[in-house]
């Protein structure tokens, strides 16, 4: 059934006028639009938080779940897009498919919105058995229905990451050269010397380990709905504990690879020079491919029944993974950038200080994930002030940086889009820190009323959530009206 | 506001240390855009720095791992002498209490020992002073075991630390720890 509605879905994509282009807007637009709504709930829960605003604590956990949630899966897509609109330069990748994913994560999206604004669902977007069962205010179809959503985005992911494994296996051959491995093993080198270049290798990575990610939501999944048809379905705490982090951290964490891709694919426009593969690269992808999947035990590190050696293993990994970050993608895009005639527009700066963010947010997460530091930052503020960082600061950015690519810039700046873009970032800045201010004070994260000094923290916080917004609405305003002036060229010159 | 000490202090400093040195960097590199050169020119020198790097970060990441291998947490990294002497406390967690006792000695080993009947709860130790100082999970159908000494008597805080639910910011409880015969 599936098969042939996505084979229906192929014939009519092209009589609707759906080119590549158009589907990478249709979900732009889609998650752009999403994200803003979202960051609103955001700036509304830090107003809760503080004194401006009072909200029921069951509307306060709902408004959390649906943030959380909403803004990975979104994430998920609009990354997504972005990376594809690439790697169709090196591909043969179907559109259909692309609309097809982006299809499900929007239907997943909507359920999980339904279950939480109309159901009252409310157990934290990583809805940790077995919160969602016992003591829940909300009815059990909304339990259902947000598993359902929660499917749905992963069969989107899912089918997207097999159209470009499918890809590269027809363009380079194997998995193994889309990991640029030929650079090291002479036996892979292809006879017309084709090497996969940056962009490529990074979605190798991406889709394999997000395949495995899905497949790990889908048993995750299955195991919380035989719970929700039959109350006697045995679950083991400390087991589905672990299945939850390998599904949810990993998800939101391989964001970041999306992001990569993107990035060795727009830098170069930008800089004026080329990111070539070599080695170097090779090694790196890989070795993020293995370790990447096995930092999830960091979030049980207070778990003390946990097995010694995955509590080592999990501080290990999340170590080993922050090498191909540091010391590859982004000492490579640094490097790239320097003394480069760099253009200097909406785009290139967004990804300049995603970057930022992304090392920020990084050094932030490799303190979280030291055990002794752990002790005293787990489940505070510091937990959602790393991430903001380098998803809020990073992914975010450079999601902004990708719309403004695509949307088409020639000339630089002007005093409107300066302007916008520097609220954006003073709010952006500010908002953090209070965050991390919080963390360090151990304020503890996902409270709908927290302890000082968690409430004036949070006054200020919204302040700055205002200036960011003020700040976001105009460097949107500015990417649409750009988009509008040359519609259909894509690209910037 | 709470006061900045321990542990805490020590991840601040180095937080804002990494932070400052980082965004020194990326503003250097970006105002060497004002003055471009060939790729060629620069490459050669950023990839001998690149390596310099991967040694330098390696290292230090070797360096910080071993160094945790001495100061987790857990149980099994406490030499066994100091574990025989403690005082043993259960402590059960549920929506949206804790059963423990409300009064403990200040200067002696505790073992905590730490489940939940319901669903994941946190438990953890805020000091007098409002400084978070020690944390575990409470999980239904495990027991985690936590070594802990109150170095000083006052009135300390138990916090939830795991989302629980809808009362989870009220899951929350005062400890008084009282000085014991013959310490500090
Ligand atoms: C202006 C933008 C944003 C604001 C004001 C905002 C605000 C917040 C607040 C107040 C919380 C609750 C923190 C707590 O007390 O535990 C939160 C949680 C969270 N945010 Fe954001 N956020 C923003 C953007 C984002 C973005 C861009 C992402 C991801 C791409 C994101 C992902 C999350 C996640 C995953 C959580 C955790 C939810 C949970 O604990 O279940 N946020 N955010
Ligand atoms: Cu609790
Ligand atoms: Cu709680």
């Amino acid at each position: 059934m599936l098969a042939r509605q996505l084979e229906r879905t192929e014939f009519h994509a092209e009589d609707a006028g759906l080119s590549p282009r158009r589907v990478v807007g249709i979900g732009l637009v889609i998650g752009l639009i999403t994200i803003y709504g979202l960051a609103m709930v955001g700036g509304i829960m830090k107003a809760a938080q503080g004194n401006l605003l009072h909200l029921a604590p069951e509307t306060f956990y709902a408004l959390l779940t649906l943030h959380g949630a909403g803004m990975i899966a979104t994430v998920v897509l609009l990354t997504g897009v972005a990376h594809w609109y690439f790697l169709r330069e090196h591909l043969t990748l179907r559109v259909e498919v692309l609309l097809f994913a982006v299809a499900a994560i929007v239907w997943g999206l909507l359920a999980a919105a339904v279950a939480v604004l109309v159901g009252g669902f409310a157990p934290g977007w990583t809805f940790l058995y077995p919160l969602p069962f016992v003591g829940a205010t909300w009815p059990a179809w909304a339990t259902g229905l947000f598993f359902f959503g929660v499917l749905f985005v992963g069969i989107g992911f899912a089918i997207y990451c097999l159209d470009i494994l499918a890809g590269i296996v027809r363009e380079y051959g194997s998995l193994l050269n889309g990991l640029a491995l030929d650079t090291l093993i002479p036996r892979l080198r292809r006879a017309d010397g084709k090497v996969a270049p940056p962009t490529v290798i990074a979605a190798t990575m991406v889709a394999i380990d997000g395949i495995l990610t899905v497949s790990a939501g889908t048993i995750l999944v299955i195991a919380l709905l035989g719970r929700w048809a039959s109350p006697n379905f045995p679950i083991d705490p400390l087991w589905i504990k672990n299945l939850t982090y390998f599904f949810g951290h990993t998800i939101a964490n391989l964001t970041i690879y999306v992001s990569a891709g993107v990035i060795y694919a727009v830098l170069p426009h930008y800089t004026q020079r080329p990111w070539h593969t070599n080695k170097i690269y090779a090694i790196s992808w890989t070795t993020s491919l293995i370790f990447v999947p096995w930092a999830w035990p960091h979030h049980l590190y207070m778990d003390f029944v946990q097995a010694p050696w995955l509590q080592l293993f999990g501080e290990g990994s999340t170590y080993i993974a922050s090498i191909p970050a540091t010391v590859v993608t982004i000492f490579g895009a640094l490097l790239l950038v320097y003394r480069s005639p760099m253009r200097w527009r909406i785009g290139s700066t967004m990804f300049v200080a995603g970057l930022l963010g992304w090392l920020i947010g990084g050094a932030a997460a490799m303190l979280d994930a030291t055990i002794p530091f752990n002790d005293v930052l787990h489940n505070t503020l510091w937990v959602p002030a790393h991430f903001h960082t380098y998803l809020l600061g990073g992914v975010f950015l450079f999601v902004l940086g990708f719309a403004s690519h695509f949307a088409g810039e020639r000339a630089a700046p002007g005093r409107f889009a300066k302007t916008a873009e520097w609220l954006f970032f003073v709010g952006l800045g500010g908002f953090l820190l209070t965050f991390y201010a919080g963390g360090i004070e151990g304020v503890p994260r996902r409270e709908a009323v927290q302890p000082a000094p968690g409430p004036f923290l949070a006054d200020i916080a919204t302040g700055f959530v205002v200036i960011l917004l003020v700040g976001l609405t105009g460097v949107l305003l500015e990417t649409l009206w750009r988009a509008r002036h040359s519609a259909g060229q894509g690209g910037e010159a | 506001m709470v006061p900045l000490e321990g542990k805490q202090l020590v991840i601040f400093v180095l937080w804002v240390a990494l932070t400052a040195i980082v965004i020194g960097v990326f503003w250097w590199v970006m105002r060497s855009t004002r003055r471009p050169d060939a790729y060629d020119a620069v490459s050669k020198g950023g990839y001998r720095l690149r390596k310099s790097w991967a040694w330098f970060y390696g290292t230090l990441l070797i360096a910080a791992f071993a160094a945790t291998l001495w100061t987790v947490p857990y149980a099994w990294a406490q030499p066994a002498a100091a574990k025989r002497p403690a005082m043993v406390v259960t402590v059960r967690a549920r929506q949206f209490s804790f059963s423990m006792p409300s009064r403990l000695p200040a200067g002696r080993q505790i073992e905590f020992r730490v489940t939940s009947d319901d669903v994941n709860h946190g438990f953890g130790i805020y000091s007098p002073q409002g400084v978070l100082v020690a944390q575990v999970q409470a999980m239904p159908d495990y027991t985690n075991v936590m070594y802990f000494t109150f170095s000083a008597p006052g009135t300390y805080t138990i916090r939830c630390l795991e989302f629980c639910g809808v009362g989870h910011s009220d899951m929350h409880q005062t400890l008084t720890v009282y000085p014991a015969k013959g310490s500090v």
